[in-house]
């Protein structure tokens, strides 16, 4: 077999890789680098889309939804949750301040056209006491007045109770400033 | 391609040897940011250095109504009365910083005048969680320079009573 036929024959017999292919490099971008650049713009794009307009990435701060999320945990919402239904009862929304890059994680409470009041710690929706399995009623939180929502107004509380409810945010929230629901 | 690189290069330098309005606003409530910051180690000295170039960012009749840690309403008007409250800040130990997000900037339809709405979150030091507050404020240009007039909080929920 001459040189030319034997190097043919090393090829497809996988023989061990020659010099220019075990460049430092490679590890880092493969034996095909226009391969991994294509995977890797993909990536990056695929996570831009996903991350900056499906489902934002937030860090919960502060204790206001003790005890279902504690300070620190991580959380996405999902932009797309309410495109084809209206925020429920019970749902865990972001709500954005002058903008998305700030949130707050509250829990829907009280819905558009309901009538919303505290008393004794227990929530009262159009006059009926409203069930909260996941937070402990406080009370001294009460309100002095029953609230009648408008057309695209909600309720939104934190499920911590357990501080002082002038030191919680909570109220009045338009539909505009929803941003999604929870993933998690 | 070449000429739509060549016209967006000359747009992007167009815009910083002659900012707009906006620009020079936002520009103004990055440094201010830097200004409103302190460290720890800071010496009493440098206190009144910051807080007077702190100060520089407002007019003398600035009025600031802000919600503190404790739920109450904090007001200061003037000036000196700013001056001071920021070397008390800094002499009570520890470091501070802010920083505005979601800066809404609106012109006013007089010229020199402006709006804007921002998210200001600002850390003292050890605290865990930020304090977090939207915050309007009005806007007016003083000898070319643009001046913060009234700073107001805003809740970020309406409460019901």
């Amino acid at each position: 077999m001459n040189d030319e036929g034997k190097q043919a024959a090393d090829k497809v017999a996988g023989a061990p890789a020659t010099a220019a292919t075990r460049a430092w490099w490679t590890p880092l971008v493969g034996r095909n680098p226009k391969t991994t650049l294509i995977r890797a713009a993909t990536l990056a794009v695929v996570c831009f889309v996903f991350f900056g307009f499906i489902a934002r990435p937030v860090r919960v701060r502060g204790m206001s939804m003790e005890p279902t999320y504690h300070n620190g945990w991580v959380n996405l919402i999902n932009r797309l949750s309410y495109l084809v239904s209206e925020p429920r009862r019970g749902d865990v929304i972001g709500v954005k301040f002058t903008g998305e890059s700030v949130q707050l994680l509250k829990r829907i409470i009280a819905l558009p056209g309901e009538r919303f009041s505290l008393k004794r710690g227990v929530v009262f929706i159009d006059g009926k006491p409203l069930e909260e399995p996941y937070t402990e009623a406080n009370e001294t939180w009460t309100t002095r007045s029953e609230r009648e929502l408008g057309p695209s107004e909600y309720v939104v509380i934190g499920d911590n109770r357990s501080m002082d409810m002038e030191l919680h945010t909570w109220g009045v929230v338009e539909r505009g400033r929803i941003v999604g629901k929870a993933v998690f | 391609m070449a000429l739509a690189l060549l016209g967006f290069g000359g747009w992007r330098v167009w815009l910083v040897l002659f900012p707009g309005d906006e620009a020079e606003i936002r520009a103004m409530l990055t440094e201010l940011e830097e200004a409103a910051a302190f460290k720890p180690s800071d010496k009493p000295l440098t206190h009144m250095a910051n807080a007077g170039e702190f100060s520089g960012f407002f007019t003398d009749q600035v009025e600031i109504s802000a919600k503190g840690t404790g739920g109450g309403i904090r007001r200061i008007v003037g000036k000196t009365s700013l001056q001071q409250a920021a070397i008390s800040a800094q002499a009570m130990g520890g470091g501070f910083s802010v920083s505005f997000k979601d800066v809404l900037v609106k012109l006013g339809e007089e010229k020199g005048t402006a709006t804007c709405r921002l998210t200001a979150l600002a850390r003292g030091a050890g605290e865990p969680t930020p304090w977090v507050q939207i915050l309007d404020m009005e806007i007016v240009e003083l000898d070319g320079d643009w001046k913060v007039a009234k700073v107001a909080a805003v809740e970020a929920l309406e409460r019901i009573q």
